[in-house]
């Protein structure tokens, strides 16, 4: 696979876009682990899922609809997160049937102020127990009315009844993941991982490279400005190898399952 | 002709909110299919990376486009689900009762009659050609 090299194993407190927007989890550990849930792969067996993937023309990295722009605000784990919702609806829905979400509506209500950052086991917290509000575009407004938030905007409000549309978009199965076999499993699996290294959050989508030459394609939420192209775009993905893995990996959470909205009977 | 130009406003008025709130069109908060669609039922606890990307396949390229230009909706459900509430999705629960082992494949009608069972055949062409063949 040919990555950008410029865009590898970044040291993200060094590089402009960045804000410091993830907190160490304290919590973490209240989840199930992945490695309890899901059978984990051997090496040759993560090799072999990794040659299939890149034979398919990628992973997870395809059921991207959409890169982050978190605006220079410290909502990193909150658009991290929701970038893994928004794959899983892909997955289950279908991409034309995604509904973007508003990171800022998950933010606030785990940070205590535009760049306070959050932990990332809040943010799961945050999109098992109430969800994400849609997105304010065109789109969502026709489907929603004025129940959608702007992406950004520490001190944009809650509309009316925002819990009753959120609540549509939440996370059912996820898990934290504790060693890299867990997470590269799991990319394998294409279950998006949250992670957080070095004070950001990004989301893993997929694992390439063998052995100890193995890497990983995470969404950034630093616009379509900055990064290298993957999937359906041209730019916005960045590239950590293993080594870089593991460091992220004791911040780490896999989702399996979104929220299947349906009318009541 | 005023009446009737009214009248065609009307219709069209209706229509717009009707797609605009997802009453018709699978659309809005509820993505429930309204026309002939498909579900796919797994346990993702037991998702294997051959089964993922057949998945993902299907979401992507011709075969997305396929279901597109038929009009097809296709939902890809964990085998027990949650809807808004955090109650189980009574389709999903109906569909289980089939009796058909996960990772399975079913048509249903506009109702959500089920018009066809099976496993899920293995490889995505298989299960394309279940779709057009369950699809009419």
């Amino acid at each position: 696979m040919d990555f950008d090299d410029k865009f590898l194993d970044l040291d993200f407190s060094k590089q402009p876009e960045f804000i410091f927007g993830a907190k160490e989890p304290k919590g973490l550990g209240r989840f199930s682990a992945y490695e309890d849930a899901v059978p984990v792969l051997s090496d040759a067996d993560i090799d072999a899922a990794i040659e299939a993937m890149d034979a398919a023309g990628g992973g997870a990295d395809r059921l991207v609809t959409r890169i982050y722009d978190q605006d220079g605000e410290g909502s990193c784990v909150a658009n991290a997160c929701s970038q893994s919702n928004e794959i899983v609806q892909g997955l289950q829905f279908g991409k034309d049937a995604v509904v973007h979400l508003s990171a800022m509506s998950l933010y606030k209500r785990i940070a205590s102020g535009p760049n306070s950052g959050a932990d990332v086991s809040d943010g799961l917290d945050a999109m098992i127990a109430g969800g994400v509000l849609p997105l304010d575009n065109p789109e969502n407004r026709a489907k929603f009315g004025d129940k959608v938030m702007a992406n950004i905007g520490w001190r944009n409000r809650y509309p009316d009844g925002w819990e009753a549309v959120a609540k549509n978009y939440r996370v059912v199965e996820a898990h934290v993941v504790r060693s890299v076999e867990g997470l590269m499993t799991a990319l394998c699996n294409q279950h998006p991982v949250v992670v957080g290294r070095q004070g950001h959050s990004i989301c893993y989508v997929r694992p390439f490279g063998s052995g100890r030459n193995r890497k990983v394609y995470y969404a950034n939420s630093w616009s379509l400005n900055w990064g290298q192209a993957l999937g359906d775009f041209k730019s916005g993905f960045g590239v950590d190898s293993q080594s870089t893995v593991r460091d992220a990996s004791s911040w780490a959470f896999a989702v399996r399952s979104v929220t299947v909205p349906r009318k009541a009977a | 002709m005023k009446k009737l130009l009214s009248n065609a406003l009307l219709v069209i008025a209706l229509l717009s909110l009707a797609v605009n709130h997802g009453w018709i069109g699978g659309g809005g908060i509820f993505p429930s299919p309204s026309g002939k669609h498909f579900v796919i039922l797994h346990e993702s606890e037991q998702d294997t990376p051959a089964l993922t990307a057949e998945f993902t396949a299907i979401r992507t390229g011709d075969n997305a486009k396929f279901f597109k230009g038929k009009g097809y909706a296709l939902e890809i459900l964990d085998d027990d689900p949650q809807d808004q509430d955090g109650n189980p999705v009574p389709l999903v629960a109906k569909l289980n009762a089939e009796g058909v082992i996960p990772p399975s494949i079913f048509s249903l009608d506009t109702s959500d009659g089920v018009l066809s069972k099976a496993p899920l055949p293995a490889g995505v062409p298989a299960i394309m050609d279940f779709v057009k063949q369950h699809g009419g």
